[in-house]
């Protein structure tokens, strides 16, 4: 099975039918199903036959040095990777019981139920609540006491409704780096998705900011599956259930947290868990 | 007050500033710097202070001859004042015979309807000229392929930098026969309207396109992992995101638009009237100057001076707004403005809030801390992609209007190329084109060489003390930042007013070369200035550093480190000087003169009037008679300002080749 896709994954329409068949079953135990892939930048082989089971409710971390396919991987999960020119990706990787890479699918919808928050906080130039209001808004929602009460709602799952609460109307750039990464928590929280990508989230922040979203982690995975792309050992030792060591491409190890860190199977998963390289 | 006096009478006034600052606070430090630092740096800064003495010069001459008029006809009565007798006649042109009739009436001199033209022409070709403008930066910014988008922007570049009177030509010879099988005689606001927005286009174009690139990433990144389609993405966080640079590059299209004297000139048909429809004729403020201005004497002229006066308090409202605007925000329009190092742009961290819509919406009644369902029901984006189809169909419309412009003077212009260096059958002036032609070419580069001889070292001089010696963030670097900003912004027939009054009458040099140099000289320094600044803006400090390090003086680091890493900048603002020199005429047909029949013997006084390409295309175009031959100059003045961009193009390839990832482009600005 192998697909190119020339047109930036953006233009894809989704005609009837095969947005009918794009409806995720996110109830299922496995919501994230990989298996066998690979992707190529142009001649460059990125990930290396990787095959992995996410299941619901559980934070995912996923760690290895740079330039591993970690921060590759999360992005094949959300099609973002669509962007990139000359990117190929073999394999099935299954979301909610349905191969993302299929034709037709609908992205708008697939990126509505796997929401992404990226390694620098990337609030839009408008006000704190358009920022939250935007995916609703967009998909259509128009009545204010729904938006109001989706704002709301989402600030308080980001738990920064109280620190925002007043400040509705500012603007969004005029927060902290902290905040402005919990508010484009809250802002993928918004457009209600089952799957949460965060790649490296913490890694612009101070130790106090990293600490509320490290929190916040275990708050969301009672609603939501998390995955998490991370450089810090402690914090997906801190936060995360099951843990995947990445190394030049492939899935070196797979397992749970706890088990990974004290007891890894593989010897280079220890090596580097040790800190003898990356 | 000429450039020389500018420069030996500037240190006096600096001196009561300059002494207040280093003198008084910090006494051991100035006896450590030692003396000669500050020598230099006076120089400089008095270099610095040209642009606000020029803004200064201009305000108080443009006033001081408009008192006559103003006084004698009355502030009120000349502003409101709806009919324009001059000379107790009032001219018309026939439509039928194309002849000035004249009938008798008492001199009066009100100008409201050249106003309200000015104002409707301009508004007009601001909407059609801004809807495609921006169209167009979309387009190429976010849908044109790849390998094309290169091409595109550097033809956008070319555009903005065709000479305005070439825009007035094509409106005459291509625009106006086509409108006069719609109504009337083909002149007025519709042909003045489509001639400033195609002018415009461009210059809206390239600026709405930088505004669209210094968006950062991210946020479209955000918008798509959020389940937009790229249109929504583009039209709901892209384009709002541009908006505070969009709208500077529309204000900046106003200020070319309601400035622009000769292409208005041509096609306005000159009727100072109120218009009754889209076809009537009317005048505008600067086209009333250009048409009139060459004859014009005594009340006349002060009345003309007084348009100019006019003409220069709405321009100076629209800079003062474009500064707000820049002010307000981090200048998301001119990336090249924010300042490295923070130096001078104290500011960049406020940025735009866009409280508007959600206001009041904080009163929620549900506080259930949990998530609410976001229906699966998506707008399938019926508005943004409507939104994009319009947008490829304006910038269709937009590209195949200026490929029209070029073609259509290319086809017409190249087998009459023969008629401009026809040696035979002396014209009108009793010599053959060729030498009419020569004689012009001649006056330009004379031009060119020394008004780039003067302007060049002024500016970079200026560019030096702002960057290098000048306080960051001082109020006086702050005024002469605004003040250059103004002074780019002066509509160039007012330009030409102040030369006239200046040089040409009040000093007495009467039409010569040296008049429209120095003219020339206070209309490229601003662009001078803002270039080599930049330019130095990007010298990293480190080099800098590297130099002070090794025991040099700070102005042996600038005229060994600095300047010569600043070269490519240096280079591109010099051959945007000579674009936009050969692009002028509001500025130099009353300075420099019109006379092509001979060569100028010297360079100032009586006799040594002189005239360059543009001029001498104006006059053809509105003389009418030799048709042929403004065509072939036309063509000529085209395939100068493609050399122009060649030459850009070469700086930044050689640039970019010596430094690696320099960044020349952005200077690539069009001259405005």
């Amino acid at each position: 099975m192998q697909r190119e896709d020339k047109t930036g994954g953006l233009k894809v329409k989704a005609d009837k039918s095969a947005a009918s068949s794009a409806i995720f079953d996110f109830n299922r135990e496995v919501v994230i199903d990989i298996e066998h892939m690979d992707l190529y930048y142009t001649a460059f082989h990125a990930i290396k036959d990787v095959s992995m089971k996410v299941k619901r409710n559980e934070v995912t971390a996923f760690i290895g040095p740079s330039g591993c396919g970690k921060s590759t991987l999360i992005k094949s999960l959300n099609r973002m990777n669509d962007l990139i020119p000359g990117c190929r990706i073999t394999g099935k990787i299954e979301i909610g019981g349905q191969d993302i890479y299929a034709p037709g699918v609908d992205l708008p919808i697939l990126r509505k139920n796997v929401g992404m928050v990226f390694q620098k906080p990337n609030p839009f130039p408008k006000s704190v609540y358009d920022n939250v209001a935007y995916a609703p808004r967009m998909f259509g929602i128009r009545d204010k006491a729904t938006l109001d009460h989706i704002v709301e709602s989402s600030l308080r799952r980001a738990a920064m409704w109280d620190e925002l609460k007043d400040r509705l109307n500012k603007s969004a750039l005029g927060l902290s780096g902290g905040q402005q990464q919990r508010l484009c928590i809250a802002r993928s929280l918004a457009a209600d998705p089952s799957v949460l990508l965060m790649d490296e989230p913490t890694s612009a922040l101070d130790p106090i900011s990293t600490g509320k979203i490290e929190e916040l982690c275990d708050e969301l995975k009672k609603t939501v599956t998390v995955v998490i792309v991370t450089h810090n050992m402690q914090q997906a030792a801190r936060i995360s259930d099951k843990t995947a060591f990445f190394l030049l491409g492939k899935v070196i190890e797979f397992d749970e947290t706890a088990k990974m860190f004290s007891n890894p199977t593989h010897p280079e998963t220890e090596r580097y868990i040790s800190g003898r390289f990356g | 007050m000429t450039e020389n006096e500018n420069i030996l009478t500037a240190p006096d006034g600096e001196r009561e500033v300059g002494g207040k600052t280093p003198d008084e606070e910090k006494p051991a430090k100035r006896r450590k710097r030692g003396g000669k630092i500050l020598v230099e740096k006076w120089i400089f800064f008095a270099c610095a202070l040209i642009s606000i003495l020029a803004v200064a010069a201009i305000v108080v001459f443009i006033l001081i001859n408009s008192i006559p008029a103003l006084a004698e006809i009355g502030v009120l009565k000349f502003i409101f004042g709806t009919e324009w007798y001059p000379n107790g006649y009032h001219f018309e042109v026939d439509p039928a015979t194309g002849e000035m009739i004249s009938n008798n009436a008492s001199e009066v001199f009100g100008i409201l309807p050249m106003i309200v033209c000015s104002i409707i022409v301009t508004l007009l070709s601001l909407l059609c000229g801004g809807v495609l403008g921006v169209s167009s930066a979309l387009f190429v910014v976010y849908w044109c392929p790849e390998r094309f988008k290169k091409v595109v922007v550097q033809l956008i570049n070319v555009f903005a930098g065709i000479p305005s009177v070439i825009y007035g030509f094509f409106g005459l010879v291509f625009i106006i026969p086509i409108l006069r099988s719609f109504a009337g005689n083909g002149f007025g606001i519709m042909a003045c309207m489509l001639v400033l927005m195609l002018m415009i286009l461009p210059t809206i174009a390239s600026m709405s396109k930088n505004a669209l690139e210094s968006v950062p990433a991210n946020y479209y990144e955000g918008a798509i992992a959020l389940g937009m389609t790229k249109e929504q993405a583009i039209f709901t966080v892209m384009l709002p995101a541009a908006k505070s640079g969009i709208i500077s590059g529309l204000i900046m299209g106003t200020g070319r638009a309601v400035g622009e004297a000769m292409a208005v000139a041509l096609v306005c048909g000159g009727s100072p009237s109120f218009p009754d429809g889209l076809f009537s004729n009317i005048r505008t403020m600067t086209s009333s100057i250009a048409l009139e201005m060459s004859y014009a004497s005594g009340i006349q002229r002060n009345a003309l001076i007084a348009t100019g006066l006019v003409l220069l308090i709405f321009v100076l409202i629209l800079n003062f707004i474009i500064s707000r605007i820049n002010r307000d925000n981090n200048g998301g329009g001119k990336p090249g403005k924010s300042r490295s190092r923070g130096r001078a742009k104290t500011d960049g961290g406020a940025v735009m809030c866009v409280a508007g819509d959600a206001a009041g919406s904080a009163a929620c009644v549900v506080s259930r801390a949990t998530a609410v369902a976001v229906p699966e029901y998506r707008k399938k984006g019926l508005f943004s992609n409507i939104a994009k189809y319009a947008c490829y169909f304006f910038t269709c419309f937009a590209g195949v209007c200026l490929v029209v412009l070029v073609g259509f003077i290319l086809v017409n212009g190249l087998p009459n190329l023969a008629s401009v260096f026809d040696v035979g059958a002396p014209g009108q002036l009793g010599v053959s084109n060729i030498v009419q032609f020569g004689n012009a070419l001649f006056g330009t580069l004379v031009l060119i060489v020394l008004t780039l001889a003067i302007a060049l070292p002024l500016g970079i001089c200026a560019a030096v003390y702002l960057h290098e010696y000048a306080k960051p963030g001082s109020k006086i670097v702050k005024a002469i930042r605004l003040f250059n900003d103004t002074l780019g912004g002066v509509p160039s027939i007012v330009f030409g007013l102040f030369g006239n009054i200046v040089f040409v009458v009040t000093l007495g040099m009467s039409n010569c070369i040296l008049a429209g140099t120095f003219t020339m000289v206070l209309i490229i320094l601003p662009t001078i200035i803002r270039s080599v600044e930049e330019s130095l803006i990007a010298v990293p400090d480190s080099l800098r550093e590297a130099s002070l390090a090794l025991g040099a003086t700070k102005f042996r680091t600038i005229w060994k480190v600095v300047l010569p890493q600043a070269l490519a900048g240096i280079l591109t603002a010099a051959v945007l000087s000579i674009g936009r020199i050969v692009g002028e005429s509001a500025a130099l047909i009353y300075t420099m003169g019109s006379t092509r029949a001979f060569l100028p013997t010297g360079l100032v006084g009586r006799g040594n009037a002189s005239c360059t390409l543009t001029v001498y295309m104006y006059i053809l175009a509105s003389d009418g008679q030799e048709i042929g031959v403004a065509y072939g100059i036309a063509v000529i003045l085209l395939f100068i300002v493609a050399l122009v961009y060649v030459g850009l193009g070469l700086i930044e390839y050689f640039g970019k080749k010596e430094k690696g990832a320099k960044k020349c482009k952005e200077k690539i600005k069009p001259a405005v």
